[in-house]
């Protein structure tokens, strides 16, 4: 497998090389945006458990910007960068979450290089801007960590779109390189093991397939990557505990429908291993659903679930550990404008797989049975520029 | 009170929404930036940007974007980058979105600059100040009863109330963090990282614009649930439970003349912890077109009501500064400047060893010399 990933990048770099020099450029007038996405949150989950921007005593700290940039100097380069300043009770952390080269040979060929916006999940490429979803947090199920989906990847990769008839569309990407989950603490082990885990995929390539029909608003799209699991950063008392590195395959599918009144998302995503480590079964999946009314209002409502299945034997001593997850979710939106949003929900979830209280060791090892069902109200503001 | 707050502002806003319909706007995006350098050298203690070596390693650099996508949102997002001889930190200052109802009702949410004290919205503007740092007894460390921003909403306006008189209001609720401090945990004996907060707040501030043109007079209050937390999240300063700070201050500004003064207090509401006592005067004259001299007289008072871990911890800080200044123009100036300084909560031995050394027998160097040359620049 790692070959075939290797035969797959070779393809790629030799194809951008040989398409380089047939498509020469010419200088641009040049073009330089800036846009930003920002959001703050109050969370108060009344219980022990931790979930979200909420916890018992309700959390104000959680704020975030994005700062993005694109500029382009010629008529075929465009450059995108965007970093992010995050606050929470944790403290400040700040990342730059994609930096890449565009070039477009045609629209429907564009090659990527850089830290490039990861082409998996209908939100991985616009994962901070709050101004375009209904609910303050995107869905735990493939977006939290340890999730699913993460914002960007290491490498390269095509893009464009085709319109084979007038009223069918199709986007693909081809891509290649390293992707890099967000780093991650178990929430339930946080005293025990506060250092984070950093999940990557070594040696992948992905592709994604989205097809826009002749409903407007409607798209459905698959993706899939296939690469070498590790975690990264694992502690000696984790070691014994680590499962699902070794060689896996997540798919995801998706199905969007955007209008301007309705909104509805839904995405499954899975993963299969296919070689080496101890496995971990995963699957997830959301169907997200909002209407708007009186022009400024907005209801919004949410069924998430991700199941996660641990491997059994070969542990030094057995641990209960989390393994499901189950949401259901009604938000309450006012929009003063396309570009600002208050926001506030209610969350009803089941399972501790995410929503978990920060256990002892004493506490794991007796085998602590945490509060099953959490509560968080959100109360929360997003904009855009 | 935290809830009424709440509802309150909850309220207002939600009368807003349906009085006052917005349009597009063409994107208007403003970029501006604040920074600054400074050598710091004492004649032993370590204070404010200075220590007995000489610091080079001062410097800053302040980004600041406003953008407003709607004719009545504005986002407004300032970040900060900072090295000192302990290395790089970089923060958001705040990020908020305001959205205009009309000139005298502005609704603020996110991580929202705070309305206490005349220098808390203009922290990193060094441009905007006589001297390089901040008058510390009100906005260093340890003791600040000021901070950059809270997270949370509130209400922000200005009035015109005629014959030349004016006012500006804000009212906000919700959490705020005060600077990183470092004290010592008697436990180890070894340097912690505190960071005070006060949460479930609500605050007030009102200024007062005359009709002597420069001359403003403000007040500004908020109470909140105090918290100290640090890694391990112990309480080291056995502060907890409902605190209000108060402020008063007043501002005079019409070249060549700038005066500043403010009163500040921070008190435990129901009983006695510590108590925090801060005032400044500041004055400054331009003469030559180019060149200031400024003077600056600022005290910090603590006052331990209750048992200390150690009994010898300083309770005060009195510095005198004098300053000369020269202004390129006004978003460029020169700062020299000479503090003398007694007392030592904020004036310490560099070395962690002679740091607990004098906690524990109290012997501290009591009086410190500052000398402090710097660059702030702003566009």
């Amino acid at each position: 497998m790692k070959d075939q990933s290797k035969i797959s990048f070779q393809c790629l770099l030799v194809l951008a090389g040989a398409v380089f020099a047939f498509f020469p450029t010419r200088v641009w007038g040049g073009d330089f945006q800036i846009h930003g996405s920002g959001g703050w949150a109050f969370g108060i989950t009344g219980g022990k458990n931790n979930y979200l921007v909420g916890n018992e005593d309700g959390s104000y700290t959680n704020s975030y910007f994005a700062l993005n940039i694109s500029g382009s100097p010629e008529e075929r380069l465009s450059v995108n960068a965007q970093t992010i300043w995050k606050t929470s009770d944790e403290g400040m952390e700040t990342d730059i979450e994609y930096v890449f080269a565009d070039w477009t040979f045609f629209d429907w060929l564009k090659l990527r290089i850089g830290k490039v916006k990861c082409p998996f999940g209908l939100y991985s490429e616009i994962y901070d801007v709050g101004t375009l979803r209904p609910f303050y947090t995107l869905p735990t199920s493939l977006y939290a960590t340890p999730g699913q989906v993460t914002e960007s990847y290491y490498g390269l990769g095509l893009t464009g779109r085709l319109y084979p008839h007038p009223n069918w569309g199709l986007q693909y990407d081809l891509y290649g390189g390293e992707i890099f989950f967000k780093e991650t603490v178990m929430s339930s082990f946080k005293s025990v093991m506060p250092d984070p885990m950093q999940p990557v995929i070594r040696d992948s390539s992905g592709l994604r397939l989205i097809v826009y029909t002749p409903l407007d608003g409607l798209n459905i799209g698959f993706a899939e990557h296939i690469g070498d699991t590790r975690i990264l950063n694992v502690s000696e008392l984790a070691k014994p505990f680590i499962a699902g590195e070794g060689w896996y395959l997540t798919y995801l599918l998706s199905a969007e429908y955007l209008t301007d009144r309705f909104s509805v998302r839904s995405e499954y995503s899975g993963s299969v291993k296919l070689k080496g480590g101890r496995e971990i079964k995963t699957y997830g999946y959301y169907l997200e659903a909002a209407v708007k009314f009186w022009k400024h209002w907005q209801v919004a409502g949410i069924y998430d679930v991700q199941k996660m299945t641990m491997p059994e034997g070969d542990m030094p001593f057995t641990i209960a550990m989390p393994e499901d997850h189950h949401e259901g979710a009604f938000g309450l939106n006012y929009w003063f404008s396309p570009n600002f949003v208050l926001k506030s929900s209610y969350h009803y979830v089941r399972g501790n797989l995410f929503a978990a209280e920060d256990q002892t060791l004493e506490q794991i090892l007796s085998g602590y049975k945490m509060d099953e069902v959490t509560h968080l109200f959100i109360f929360s503001a997003q904009f855009s520029f | 009170m935290r809830r009424l707050m709440t509802f309150i502002l909850l309220i207002l806003a939600g009368l807003g929404w349906g009085l006052f319909p917005a349009e597009v706007n063409a994107l208007d995006t403003q970029a501006h930036g604040f920074g600054g350098w400074a050598y710091g050298w004492t004649n032993g203690n370590k204070y404010l940007i200075g220590d007995e070596d000489g610091s080079y390693t001062n410097s800053y650099f302040a980004l600041n974007l406003s953008a407003s996508p709607y004719e009545k949102l504005t986002a407004n997002v300032q970040t900060i980058w900072q090295t000192s001889d302990e290395g790089v930190a970089t923060d958001l200052d705040y990020g908020f979105a305001e959205w205009a109802f009309t000139e005298w009702l502005k609704l603020r949410i996110g991580k929202v600059k705070s309305p206490f004290g005349i220098y808390t919205e203009t922290w990193d503007v060094g441009t905007l100040r006589p001297f390089y740092t901040l008058p510390p007894g009100f906005y260093g460390t340890p003791g600040a009863i000021a901070t950059k921003a809270y997270y949370g909403l509130g209400l922000t306006g200005t009035r015109d109330l005629g014959s030349s008189w004016g006012l500006q209001y804000d009212l906000y609720g919700g959490k705020m963090d005060f600077p990183e401090m470092t004290t010592v945990d008697p436990t180890t004996m070894t340097n912690r990282q505190i960071i005070m907060n006060l949460k479930n707040a609500a605050g007030a501030r009102i200024t007062v614009q005359t009709p002597l043109d420069g001359l403003s007079a403000g007040v500004s209050s908020v109470a909140g649930d105090e918290t100290a937390s640090s890694v391990g999240n112990q309480n080291l300063l056995n502060m907890s439970g409902w605190h209000i700070l108060l402020c008063g201050s007043l501002e005079y500004l019409r070249d060549p003349v700038l005066f500043r003064a403010e009163y500040g207090r921070m008190r435990m509401i129901n009983g006695e912890d510590i108590n925090y006592d801060t005032f400044y005067v500041e004055g400054a004259y331009k003469f030559l077109d180019h060149i200031q001299a400024a003077v600056r007289y600022d005290v910090k008072l603590i006052d331990y009501k209750i048992q200390m871990p150690i009994s010898n911890i300083p309770d005060e800080n009195k510095d005198l500064g004098f300053g000369l200044n020269y202004w390129f123009n006004p978003n460029l100036v020169i700062k020299a400047s000479y503090h003398y300084v007694k007392g030592n909560v904020m004036a310490v031995p560099s070395d962690m060893a002679e740091y607990l050394t004098a906690m524990l027998t109290g012997k501290f160097k009591d009086s410190t010399h500052l000398f402090v040359f710097g660059t702030q620049f702003s566009f």
